[in-house]
């Protein structure tokens, strides 16, 4: 899954620790979203769109060979 | 306010002072029953509610592992979910590979109660492997 996490943090001039806080996890959380490590669950995909008041799909998108 | 991360910790602290003595015991008690085997001290009937003491604190070390579990945020979880996976297929490999050695190759009998601390071994090298890897506190 591609992501624009860095991106609308950046836009925000938010810390990967701010972003931690406003979500609730850690920053290594954080961390591992933006990198592509690791795929967050819906509920917190959902949280991730309304702190940057936007829709899921304008933040993660999937990889082109996941499409069917 | 109180941060996740602060949260994160004060949880893994609350299971390590709830796992830590609870594994010293289940040692103790296994290490003891089997020195204490066929002596005077243990035999016949008591045997079977001493054998349930190291069983009861097993138990009591999962339910503080799945409260653990339920009580850090999603991603630390799914590294200790990647652990366990880890320390579960150490088991398998080791008890399959170990009966067919057993049954074809007539190495010594691996007393089954060891699956245990191999589980625990093989899970907590796995996590902090992870963990080290992800940038988490080990």
């Amino acid at each position: 899954m591609r992501n624009r996490l860095k991106e609308l943090r950046a836009d925000k001039g938010w810390s990967q620790a701010r972003l931690a806080q406003e979500l609730g996890v850690s920053r290594q959380s954080v961390n591992a979203i933006e990198t592509g490590k690791y795929d967050p669950s819906l509920p917190l995909a959902f949280q991730i769109a309304a702190v940057f008041e936007t829709c899921i799909e304008c933040i993660f998108q999937p990889e082109p060979s996941q499409h069917p | 306010m109180t941060s996740e991360i602060d949260h994160n910790r004060v949880a893994e602290v609350r299971y390590l002072r709830r796992v830590i003595p609870a594994v010293i015991g289940f040692l103790a008690c296994s290490f003891g029953l089997e020195l204490a085997q066929g002596t005077t001290l243990v035999n016949g009937i008591p045997t079977y509610g001493l054998a349930l003491i190291p069983v009861g604190l097993l138990l009591f070390v999962f339910w503080a592992f799945q409260r653990f579990l339920s009580e850090v945020d999603e991603f630390i979880r799914s590294v200790h979910r990647q652990g366990v996976w880890f320390g579960l297929a150490i088991i398998l490999i080791v008890s399959t590979s170990w009966g067919f050695f057993e049954r074809y190759a007539d190495v010594t009998a691996l007393p089954i109660f060891w699956l245990t601390p191999i589980f625990w071994i093989s899970y907590g090298l796995a996590t902090g492997l992870l963990s080290k890897r992800a940038g988490l506190p080990i």
